[in-house]
């Protein structure tokens, strides 16, 4: 005969064990934690570079020479657009570095954050207007490089940049 | 069993049973057979239905555990600080920023999260942060200040071009259970809080299986020794499943249950996992209908700094609040929390995590606790989130707010705003006194914004700073009177016949409507000025004048310039639109004056900028707009004329006040009976529009000058508002016009004159100016020959 309180006590270990024993081992679930913290996206919300960004114009889909590459980017060795050591030419140089990754809604960020800094840049503005350009978000464009052409004052290539990106814009929203 | 059975065969029989001793044994043999059958069966079933049962248990507390989410609630910021050469800020204000952001003002080399005020600056370590445009990282700094100017910034690296300091939280949208906390990865987790929970809590945590009778019994007997309930018998496993899955009552069922599935977790998820989940989950303390949960929100609750920057003894009252948060709330009890922050520390000590020098050291330490600044900021601007809450609406329900953890990063800036709140109720006093004593109290609101962004910088909604009733600022909507003026006078100077020095009729006027009524405005004097130049009759906000240019240049192209501007709603082209009536709310107000700020650029308002993860992974960005609805030169021109409101016309009287912020652009509005006073101005950095009146639509007794524009011109002075600049657009030309209107050439008198500018395309003949012309004399004796 089996005693009644070895039985018990088996059985317990046992339906612990039991309860267990179809389960991985500790290195199994990450920690609830990690979950907590990495709060779903919004349905409504759009993560930027989801959706393919182009890179261009769509009136120039092949590589080339698109009128952006020709007219607005300041060629190695010119002199620079602001003023160095300022914190818009520092932000400026970031702006750059984001559009040569593609990361434009950053480059737009960051060209935002500079012009609350320096609101009457008209480099900046401009830049913001390339970026919009860029994102084929042509009525922005224009607004911005307006607004680059109402505050380039003497700058003659911002004008001249500004005015072409207005006529291309214009253009690319007309069709 | 052997021995009952021997034992029962040696005894001797009790009874005599001569019959059928045989047969009665028997039958005894099999009725203990039936007994065992019977308890094996019954520990069988019951055994396997334990099983069964723990089974489930485990089953359920492996997959609650790993699901484990909880509702974050959505945090909203101010607009960070930027630090550089040449930014707008005096040392008070670098200092208000540090105090608000709970930085811990120091002796000695500031370490994360503390500043020290010298006379050669302010030495400050930033805490980094992860911004939606990229990473800030934590840095010493020393910022050089010099008035209302950064004069230098420098780490030990060299001059800093540019740095940001992590940004104020202002709000929390809680979830509906009315928890909220901070959750921490078991990285972020000080070793030394580790180590207080262990030792006051369960200190033999990383030995046991989620129960643990040695530590009942030697709690028991550390109990009884210290003579107090210092420590609890049961594991931080089987208090994080009783926070987490059961219900308070203390039934055996329940510890039963609580027993096994501790066991269970123990058994599934590693001590760190459990560990971490405790340190988020536990209840630390409530404020309000606000629970705080975890020692991350704790330490910004009680110390109003992050976790990561406290020391030992801060640590150790935390780990002593978890038995019983309302008990040893330091707020309140300040003696019973420093008693048992101080018997954790002895446990400590004790269990040797703590030698003795840092021991006493953390003994003798001030509790710190300050309900700083951090606690109080919060939710304390409810203008301002109002609007906050309807810009999210467009693209976030409210559960989403509540309980994803959505880091919302909005354009309130803490100086404005403090400003604002800081002169508000004081300037309308003073402008109240002057009023007829009324038992209702004036009351008030106010817009700023930023005026090349849209951005919102600073709202109030009432008076009174943190009011959160009715919201006047988003909802009062009351005719704007003379306000609408600079929109009347943009359409004229963009038509081709029209210029600052067209000359205007201020003169009686019956308008028959469309309804056979006829309409008989006047000025706000009564009386009537004869010809006036277009600038002059902007400046001193004549009535008669701009109805005569109104009518003459069409209703309809004001209509058409407010919607320009930024204002959505229909409005009606009656002719007393020329006289501002049409009703906006302050906030609509300030759209349109924004987009005549921004040069022409029409970019609307917004008060949020962009939207994160809990993460900090970039959502949504709200980036600047700017759609140009004015061309520049015409509101070059309407600027110009602005000036002179200060100079000479309906705002001179704070000239004096404002003497270094001038130029500025700005426009008095007052509506019939003196039932709303507003001021609406700009330059080259901020717009602002105030508006005061009572809610019950009596008259105030202020005119736009004798109220709004006092109080404007006070928060303006304060905020160090700078001087309007705009740049003349290249066809703008200057020329000289006689002082004195005359539409006759012949009689006009050139002998005092005044420089306007002037479209070159719109230039008038130019014998009509005074350069080109002889002098009066000569003009007069011409005509007699």
């Amino acid at each position: 005969m089996i005693k009644p309180v070895q039985t018990l006590a088996v059985l317990l270990l046992l339906s612990i064990v039991a309860g267990c024993a179809n389960l991985p081992g500790r290195d199994g679930p990450p920690a609830p934690v990690v979950d907590a913290r990495e709060a779903p996206v919004p349905a409504s919300s759009r993560q930027p570079g989801q959706a393919p960004l182009p890179e261009l114009g769509p009136q120039q889909p092949e590589p080339g020479p698109t009128p952006l590459q020709r007219a607005p980017l300041p060629e190695a060795g010119s002199q620079p657009e602001l003023p160095v050591d300022t914190p818009a030419a520092a932000l400026l140089d970031e702006v750059d570095a984001a559009m040569e990754v593609g990361d434009l809604e950053r480059a737009a960020a960051l060209s935002e954050r500079a012009l609350r800094i320096a609101p009457r840049e008209a480099v900046l503005w401009h830049r913001l207007a390339e970026i919009r350009y860029r994102q084929q978000r042509y009525d922005e464009a224009l607004g911005f490089a307006q607004r680059a052409e109402s505050l380039a004052g003497s700058n003659a290539r911002v004008l001249r940049d500004s005015q072409r990106l207005q006529e291309l814009s214009a253009a690319a929203a007309a069709r | 069993m052997y021995r009952k059975w021997h034992n029962a065969a040696r005894m001797p029989p009790r009874r005599k049973t001569s019959s059928k001793p045989r047969k009665s044994r028997a039958r005894r043999k099999a009725r203990g057979w039936r007994l065992g059958r019977v308890f094996f069966l019954l520990f069988f079933w019951v055994g396997l239905a334990g099983a069964l049962w723990s089974t489930w248990i485990g089953y359920q507390v492996r997959q609650q555990f790993e699901s484990l989410q909880w509702a974050l609630p959505g945090r909203i910021y101010a607009r960070p600080l930027e630090l550089y050469v040449g930014a707008h800020l005096s040392r008070q204000d670098l200092l208000f920023y540090l105090e608000r952001s709970g930085y811990q003002a120091v002796r000695g080399a500031p370490r994360v999260g503390q500043y020290r005020d010298t006379d050669a600056g302010v030495e400050l370590h930033t805490r980094g942060f992860r911004f939606w445009d990229g990473e800030e990282p934590a840095r010493a700094l020393r910022v050089g200040l010099s008035g209302q100017r950064v004069t230098e910034l420098h780490s030990s690296a060299g001059a800093v071009t540019l740095a940001r300091l992590d940004p104020v939280e202002i709000a929390q949208i809680n979830p509906e259970t009315g928890e909220d906390r901070i959750p921490l990865r078991r990285d972020e987790i000080p070793e030394a809080l580790v180590q207080a929970i262990v030792a006051v809590e369960d200190q033999r945590f990383y030995k046991h299986y989620g129960v643990d009778p040695l530590g009942i019994a030697r709690a028991l007997v550390t109990n009884v020794l210290r003579g107090e309930i210092s420590q609890g018998g049961s594991t931080l496993t089987q208090q994080l499943v009783k926070n987490l899955y059961l219900t308070r009552e203390r039934t055996l069922r329940r510890k039963v249950e609580e027993a096994v599935m501790a066991v269970a977790l123990e058994l599934q998820f590693s001590k760190d996992t459990i560990l971490t989940a405790y340190i988020n989950e536990v209840f630390l303390g409530q404020e309000g209908s606000r629970a705080i949960h975890g020692f991350a929100l704790a330490a910004e609750y009680y110390f109003g700094r992050p976790l990561s920057e406290l020391a030992l003894p801060e640590l150790a009252m935390l780990a002593g609040l978890a038995r019983g948060a309302s008990w040893y709330n330091p707020l309140r009890n300040p003696e019973r929390a420093m008693e048992r922050r101080n018997t954790v520390l002895a446990l400590m000590h004790d269990q040797g995590y703590i030698e003795a020098a840092s021991y006493q050291q953390a003994k003798d330490a001030a509790l710190g606790v300050s309900r700083g600044s951090l606690a109080t900021v919060r939710n304390g601007y409810p203008a301002f989130l109002e609007q906050v809450y309807q810009d999210l609406a467009r693209d976030y329900d409210r559960q989403a707010l509540r309980s994803e953890g959505l880091r919302i990063f909005t354009t309130l800036d803490l100086k404005v705003q403090h400003t604002l709140e800081a002169t508000l109720e004081k300037s309308v006093s003073a402008v109240e006194r002057s009023t007829r004593g009324s038992p209702a109290a004036l009351e008030a609101a106010v817009v700023i914004t930023d005026a090349s962004t849209g951005e919102v910088r600073g709202l109030a909604g009432s008076r009174k700073p943190g009011y959160t009733g009715f919201n006047r600022a988003l909802h009062a909507i009351r005719p704007i009177g003379s306000l609408i003026k600079p929109a009347v006078y943009l359409a004229a100077l963009e038509s081709p016949n029209l210029h600052l020095a067209s000359v205007l009729a201020d003169e009686s006027v019956s308008i028959k409507l469309a309804n056979g009524d006829y309409w008989e405005p006047e000025n706000y004097d009564k009386f009537v000025e004869g010809d006036v130049y277009l600038f002059d009759a902007l400046q001193r906000s004549l009535n008669l004048a701009t109805v005569d240019l109104g009518m003459k240049l069409g209703v309809a192209k004001v209509v058409d310039m407010l919607a320009r501007l930024g204002h959505d709603k229909r409005v009606n082209a009656y002719p007393s639109l020329l006289l501002g009536a049409v009703e906006m709310a302050p906030i609509e107000v300030a759209e349109l004056y924004q987009t005549l700020a921004s040069n022409g650029f029409r970019s609307g308002l917004r008060s949020v900028e962009a939207v994160t993860s809990a993460t900090g992974e970039p959502l949504e960005y709200y980036g600047i707009r700017s759609k140009q609805a004015v061309d520049a030169s015409s509101l070059f021109l309407l600027e110009q004329a602005m000036y002179g409101v200060f100079d000479n016309g309906t705002a001179k009287s704070v000239a004096g006040k404002l003497g270094a912020h001038l130029p500025l652009v700005g426009k008095t509005g007052t509506t019939n009976d003196l039932r709303d006073s507003w001021f609406a101005g700009y330059g080259d950095d901020l717009v602002g529009v105030v508006w005061l009146g009572y809610d019950d639509n009596r008259s105030s007794g202020l005119t736009g000058a004798s109220g709004a524009l006092q109080i404007w011109a006070e928060l303006m002075k304060n905020l160090d508002i700078q001087p309007r600049q705009t740049l003349p657009p290249a066809d703008i030309v200057w020329e000289k016009v006689p002082r004195h209107a005359e539409r006759d050439a012949t009689w006009r008198d050139c002998s005092t004159t005044r420089n306007l500018p002037f479209r070159e395309n719109t230039l008038p003949d130019p014998g009509w100016f005074c350069e080109a012309s002889d002098s009066f004399f000569e003009r007069v004796m011409d005509r007699f020959q």
